[in-house]
């Protein structure tokens, strides 16, 4: 049941029913109270005005008032029976005087037993009277409550439905709405209760909002970006068909080799851009040996770096560990590495160290290239950013690669000049 | 016919390079707005194919400024920019024309020798000049019907002096119209290919004009 008005109505139910119970059992015991002293007070004054034994009617059997609960006995001073006013509930004689009460014949009774000129008189009086009237009582005075239960649920069952209405109001609101409408919802006459959730769906939207129009611009300018590759591509394809010869239809199918790696290529960093996007949930990360990984990547591109005479070179401590997917961090630092070497001219340098300076984690990139200005700086980490007058056909999604993938690993990136000298310094500390 | 190319792509810039090479267009082909700035100040050029993005200087303020400056060079846009707003924006700061990228190399063609024959001052895609007719499109020459054979020079260079009729040419200015930087010019190339033009369409069809140049006979 995950009705909140059922599961109210139920607790109203119960609770009404529980404290019902409890006061029609206390007010059964104060009546039973009340009705014992009223009782006891009743069949001692039967007792004490019992005239003489000569005014005494004789009562016979058959000739009993059923009406009446009470049994009056009389004895003479030798025990003889003198008088029963219910010959037919006649008790044993009792010895004992004043109030008591006694079992006979499996019911319990009230007794009064006094002794008065000569003679014994006993009153009893069975128990269940006085049961039977604090329970009439008890009944009686509970009988408004039973009667207020349905009033009161149905006045909840109604206000229930009626606190909810703005609820109601939220549901249709958001139901009807189209899948791109982001625009918050009516924060104002809202409930108490209801308000912190509106609010809180408000700003959900509001960060959805965001996502959305941020891979909006981010299909745009992909879209955008695959224009030009796609533009070599269907022009080389076109002057590969018009190839007079084979010696031309060659050299054409090479370029168009190349033009299709650049819009693969493309499409790749793509890909493993959306991949490094910060994502809500946390990446399992593992211990990942910085030393060593550093080592794996510059193996990799020791034939790009030979291919552009650069001397690529790795100078890293020993055990640097850091926490991490092992997969990005490859990636960061093999577009780093990539850069360096490409942007490079022909006959650079390219540095990497891996240390760790002040407890925490550091992996450097050098290169003696041309380095970034300054104000470029920022820049250069948007994606599809390319750096004016730069021979290089990249994708301009490399840094920005590198950036999620430092964000993720709450890595900071620094660039820097490489001193003394030309060059750049990409520097990425590990916050351990 | 003479072409300015500016292209920043290094894949794009060399294949259109390549094509309209091939197409017999003698073409630059530059890669930075500033550059192209400095190559249209020659005013060797027939026809201007410009890129949007540029680096040094965008492609918009180029063209814009050169229209300025007073220069009349058709000018064909080439962009992968296709929104409506940037199509506007370009024409209205001055292009001729505008070609979305990526785009069909016969298109390209096809808008480059429309441009072209506006600038000519002609409407009708052949030229006709007495016994003459010249179709730039498929590159054929009529003299009273017959087909000609034509080599891919003796072809531009007889555009040259009939895309308008009746100028008259100096030597520099056909060699301008006939090679791009990139090419070597072989010593009386230009005065070879008018002695086989002329042993083609009559000796007395292309006239020497002394001290001056060349031009057509007129009718």
């Amino acid at each position: 049941m995950n009705s909140i008005r059922q599961r109210l109505l139920l607790w109203l139910i119960v609770g009404m029913l529980i404290s019902t119970g409890i006061a029609g059992l206390s007010m059964y015991w104060l009546a039973q109270d009340e009705a014992n002293e009223l009782f006891d007070y009743q069949i001692r004054q039967i007792a004490l005005s019992l005239p003489a034994h000569s005014q005494l009617p004789t009562v016979v059997a058959g000739d009993e008032d059923p009406e009446e609960d009470n049994v009056i006995q009389v004895w003479d001073a030798q025990g003889k029976p003198l008088f029963v006013s219910y010959p037919s509930r006649a008790l044993p004689r009792y010895v004992l005087s004043g109030l008591h009460t006694v079992n006979y014949r499996q019911q319990p009774w009230r007794l009064y037993n006094t002794q008065r000129r000569g003679q014994y008189i006993q009153v009893a009086q069975p128990m269940t009277v006085r049961e039977e009237l604090a329970a009439a009582l008890a009944v009686r005075m509970l009988m408004p409550f039973f009667m207020l239960i349905p009033l009161l649920a149905g006045l909840i069952w109604w206000s229930v439905g009626r606190s909810l209405r703005p609820m109601q109001a939220v549901t249709t609101a958001l139901a009807t709405r189209h899948v791109d409408a982001m625009q918050p919802l009516n924060e104002s006459n809202l409930p108490q209760e209801i308000q912190p959730m509106v609010v809180a769906l408000n700003q959900l939207l509001m960060r959805l909002n965001q996502a959305m129009q941020a891979q909006r611009a981010f299909i745009a300018d992909a879209a955008h970006e695959l224009r030009s590759p796609l533009t070599a591509l269907k022009l080389q394809l076109q002057l590969t068909e018009r190839a007079p010869n084979d010696e031309q239809r060659a050299i054409a199918f090479a370029k168009l080799n190349q033009r299709l790696d650049r819009s693969i290529h493309l499409v790749r960093q793509l890909l493993t851009l959306a991949r490094s996007e910060p994502r809500l949930e946390d990446v399992h990360f593992t211990s990942v040996d910085l030393s060593v990984l550093v080592q794996e990547v510059a193996q990799d591109f020791m034939p790009l770096a030979e291919a552009h005479q650069t001397n690529l070179q790795l100078n890293a401590e020993p055990h640097i560990l850091v926490s991490g997917r092992q997969a990005d961090l490859r990636i960061l630092i093999s577009n780093l590495v990539d850069n360096a070497i490409r942007y490079t001219p022909d006959a650079g340098q390219v540095h990497i160290d891996v240390a760790r300076e002040a407890g925490q984690a550091v992996l450097r990139v050098m290169d003696s290239g041309i380095g970034i200005p300054e104000q470029e700086r920022e820049r250069v980490f948007d994606r599809f950013y390319r750096r004016e007058g730069t021979e290089v056909t990249g994708s301009g999604l490399g840094l920005a690669i590198v950036r999620n993938i430092a964000e993720a690993h709450h890595a900071e990136l620094v660039l820097s000049d490489n001193l003394p000298g030309a060059g750049l310094v990409v520097t990425v500390k590990f916050t351990s | 016919m003479r072409l300015l190319l500016v292209e920043d792509d290094v894949m794009i810039g060399e294949s259109l390079h390549e094509a309209l090479t091939t197409e017999n267009y003698a073409v630059d082909w530059v890669r930075d707005g500033r550059s192209a700035e400095l190559a249209l100040d020659n005013g060797v050029y027939d026809l201007l194919l410009l890129d949007l993005g540029l680096p040094k200087k965008q492609g918009l303020q180029v063209l814009s400024e050169y229209r300025q400056r007073g220069g009349m060079l058709p000018i064909l846009i080439i962009t992968a920019r296709d929104a409506t707003a940037d199509r506007v924006g370009g024409l209205d700061a001055g292009a001729d024309d505008y070609l979305v990228k990526p785009f069909d190399l016969d298109e390209l063609f096809a808008r480059v020798r429309a441009l072209l024959r506006r600038q000519a001052g002609r409407a009708q895609p052949v030229i006709a000049y007495g016994e003459v007719t010249l179709n730039p499109a498929s590159r054929e020459v009529f003299l009273g019907g017959n087909l000609l054979s034509l080599s891919a020079r003796e072809f531009a260079l007889l555009q040259a002096l009939l895309d308008p009729p009746g100028r008259v040419l100096s030597l520099a200015e056909l060699e301008d119209k006939l090679y791009g930087w990139d090419q070597e010019i072989g010593s009386n190339a230009v005065e070879v290919y008018i002695h086989h033009l002329r042993k083609k369409l009559g000796t007395d069809f292309i006239r020497n004009v002394r001290g001056v140049g060349y031009k057509v006979a007129t009718l």
